[in-house]
């Protein structure tokens, strides 16, 4: 006897609680097994890279500190580095340690962000406030350094607007050695958890061929086997001279990329502790022009989401002619739909979490 | 940037003496061998300044003449092992509409970037959508941004405006609110 | 979707109904009028119905907000941090609910785009009466920094009635916990609901009516 199977679609979003932002993932499902997946974006698209064609180079500065809301640091310092690549303009070497301070300050408060955001989708309601708590720690330091909380306007074109003090540094390694602890706890509470493991082993796993070839980048790349991180690859600023690994796993699953963004916190609680160590005295804002000259230059970066770009075309004036950045996320939710063949919906909110998409980067 | 002509008080276009990558000059000796009168121009770049960032960047114009691409980006796949296509990006020069791809390589670490141009008034070059899987949204998104229509894509429609948008924003003679508009 | 279609068909005529509450006041008086004055014959027994009954019905409204697991933007993640367990929301009675059917209020917190207002004002819609909308951020309230763009509806009221404004690029959580206190002291002060049968539907049938 033959038993016809239902066939349709079904939107998860825009508005659904694990989908954190504004997306809406259409899945085609047979009874219960996913067998295609079809992505909308766009419901946050804000026109960013027209209105950065009306401003000059500095005042389009907080306009893409909005496009990553939970990583910041990251973009501004990406636009920003962009027009220094443009005009050739090499910052003093205090302000690019100040950077790769800050810069992966907020590479851990998005892990933990993320953390928190994954594991609430699970249903682990605790694990959603511990990691929180300790994002208020980061928020805090980059409060005392900055004045706010998340936009932070602290880049300029050619260091940064204001200098880190001694009250500060000293802060930022007692809250790196308080979070590196704090990854013990989390791994205690995840590690033989049975609901977790049961969720994430085995489930969304996307092999290394496909991996590469449909432009997936950041942890979860290096969860499915590829050993590339740009900090390592194409160093910038003060990436070079600092010691650190870079954790990958070879299973591919939700598992491995939450394990490798786990351990990129560590990996970047080590980053701080040696950049405060290591920062020499000096200035930390050099000289810069106000107009770019009329030629294309680009920046990569290794965003906590992936492998971001900017690239910047200026005419000879004060505003640039094009801007174009390269969101990590456009592309790992374009990879999405491998990732969900053969899965469960239940699985859908693990598989969508576990890729760290935030919207405002996906639709610009 | 062929037009070089720079308004009065602009800075000039950096230059550098520093000789390219061993592993670019390398690579763009090959391409020249091997696509010898099917590209316009190969050229290892100069690193500007490598405390600004580590470059190793070759870059192949293609001009106007679009029917070695499809080939040319198979063989840097298979043969090359250009693994990653990073950035797919259309510029409106207002004679023209220059389309890039940037193609990365994950082992050697080089970025190629194939520069292709075309009319302004119906924009078209060949996808890469069909060679590296990654292509496809960022193809998408420069369609919808700025109308170029990729020969060959899978699925082209509009990713991040909605579906019933007439326009191209991201051209420049797009007009950006009419007078009245309330919302 | 025709946004000026959907606007027009719920709030009556046009935009009048969507930014002045004293209207919803005026209606309510005139229920009050038909329906109770009728059957009730003293004004005391209604003063006191009104005190009691109507006291009980705003003091849980306001204290037990359930707002919508919507995460627009930049806003949401601090509308986040004031949810978790520095800037606790929930001793103000606030549950975030998935469910827009079982809904009070609707937090937009961040930029509206053209693409998402029909699905925004779907959403409030779709929640039952009484309910109230809090506008987080600039981009809600205005447009914010994103005013130049051309996919940017210019602040959340232009689609659906807001009872809050809570400024800022984003705003603190401490800003968003006024912003919330403020709206129970506008449930608080209004005239009760004690009816229970949706002030606005009622003023745009009558609208519709005249």
């Amino acid at each position: 006897m033959v038993v016809a199977v239902a066939e349709m679609w079904i939107n998860i979003g825009p508005s659904h609680p694990s989908t954190h932002g504004l997306w809406d993932l259409r899945i085609k499902v047979s009874g219960e097994v996913i067998v295609d997946a079809d992505p909308q974006v766009g419901y946050l698209h804000r026109s960013v890279e027209k209105i950065l064609e009306r401003k000059e180079f500095l005042m389009g500065m907080p306009i893409t500190e909005r496009l990553c809301y939970v990583a910041n640091m990251n973009w501004t310092h990406l636009y920003i580095h962009a027009v220094e690549r443009l005009m050739n303009l090499e910052v003093p070497d205090r302000a690019k340690y100040i950077r790769v301070i800050v810069c992966e300050l907020n590479r851990i408060a998005s892990h933990l962000f993320w953390l928190g955001a994954y594991v609430h989708d699970i249903g682990n309601l605790t694990m959603f406030l511990w990691p929180i708590r300790e994002r208020e720690y980061v928020l805090d330091l980059l409060e005392y350094l900055t004045g706010a909380r998340m936009m932070y306007n602290y880049p300029r074109i050619g260091g940064q607007v204001k200098d880190v003090d001694d009250k500060f540094l000293r802060r930022s390694k007692i809250v790196c050695a308080m979070i590196n602890e704090q990854t013990a706890t989390y791994e205690k509470f995840l590690d033989n958890n049975h609901p977790w493991l049961v969720r994430t082993k085995g489930v969304g796993t996307i092999d290394k061929a496909m991996a590469k070839n449909a432009g997936l980048t950041g942890p979860s790349l290096r969860a499915s086997g590829v050993d590339y991180d740009t900090r390592k690859a194409l160093p910038y600023w003060a990436y070079g001279d600092l010691d650190f690994d870079v954790p990958v796993y070879d299973e591919g699953d939700c598992w491995a990329r939450y394990r490798v963004r786990l351990e990129e916190i560590r990996e970047s609680c080590k980053i701080v502790r040696q950049a405060v160590d290591d920062i020499p005295a000096g200035e930390y804002l050099g000289k810069a022009p106000r107009v770019a000259p009329k030629t294309c230059a680009w920046v990569r970066h290794e965003d906590p989401r992936g492998e971001s770009m900017c690239l910047v075309m200026g005419t000879g004036g004060k505003n640039p002619y094009r801007v174009k950045f390269r969101s990590p996320a456009f592309v790992n939710i374009s990879a999405l739909p491998l990732m969900l063949l053969g899965f469960k919906v239940p699985d859908v909110p693990s598989i969508m979490g576990s890729i760290d998409v935030c919207i405002g980067e996906v639709d610009r | 940037m062929a037009d070089a002509i720079l308004p009065p008080g602009a800075p000039p276009v950096p230059t550098s003496d520093t000789p390219p990558d061993a592993d670019c000059a390398a690579l763009a000796g090959r391409i020249g061998a091997a696509w010898a009168g099917k590209v316009t121009e190969v050229a290892a770049l100069n690193p500007l300044n490598h405390g600004i960032q580590r470059e190793r960047n070759v870059l192949v114009r293609f001009g106007s003449d679009h029917r070695p691409m499809e080939a040319f980006w198979r063989w840097l796949r298979d043969e090359e092992k250009f693994e990653h296509c990073s950035l797919v990006l259309a510029i409106d020069h207002l004679d023209r509409i220059e389309v890039k791809h940037l193609l990365f390589n994950y082992t050697t670490h080089v970025t190629v970037e194939t520069s292709a141009d075309t009319d302004r008034l119906e924009p078209s070059v060949p996808t890469a959508a069909l060679v590296w899987r990654g292509a496809n949204w960022l193809e998408r998104e420069q369609y919808d941004m700025l109308g170029v229509d990729f020969r060959g894509h899978p699925d082209l429609r509009r990713v991040l405006l909605p579906e019933d948008w007439i326009g191209f924003p991201l051209r420049k003679d797009f007009e950006y609110r009419q007078a009245g508009e309330w919302w | 979707m025709d946004l000026d279609a959907l606007t027009r068909a719920d709030a009556g005529e046009g935009l009048l109904f969507t930014r002045s509450r004293d209207l919803l006041m005026r209606g309510q008086t005139f229920l009050e009028r038909s329906l109770i004055e009728a059957p009730l014959v003293s004004t005391v027994v209604k003063r006191l119905v009104e005190k009691t009954m109507g006291e009980v019905l705003k003091l849980g409204q306001s204290a037990s907000m359930w707002p919508l697991h919507l995460g627009i933007a930049c806003c949401a993640i601090e509308m986040a941090a004031m949810g978790a367990s520095r800037f606790d929301a929930e001793r103000l009675g606030v549950l975030f609910w998935s469910s827009p059917r079982q809904c009070d209020v609707l937090f937009i917190n961040g930029t509206v785009s053209r693409k998402f207002a029909p699905r925004l004002r779907m959403l409030y819609d779709q929640m039952p009466e009484p309910k109230w909308a809090m506008a987080v951020g600039n981009c809600a309230i205005s447009g914010g920094p994103f005013f130049e763009g051309y996919n940017t509806v210019l602040g959340a009221d232009q689609i659906l009635p807001v009872d809050v404004y809570v400024p800022g690029c984003p705003p603190k959580p401490e800003a968003m916990l006024f912003g919330l206190i403020k709206l129970q002291e506008k449930i608080l002060n209004q005239k009760p609901d004690y009816l229970g049968i949706g002030i606005r539907q009622e003023m745009a049938h009558e609208a519709g009516a005249r």
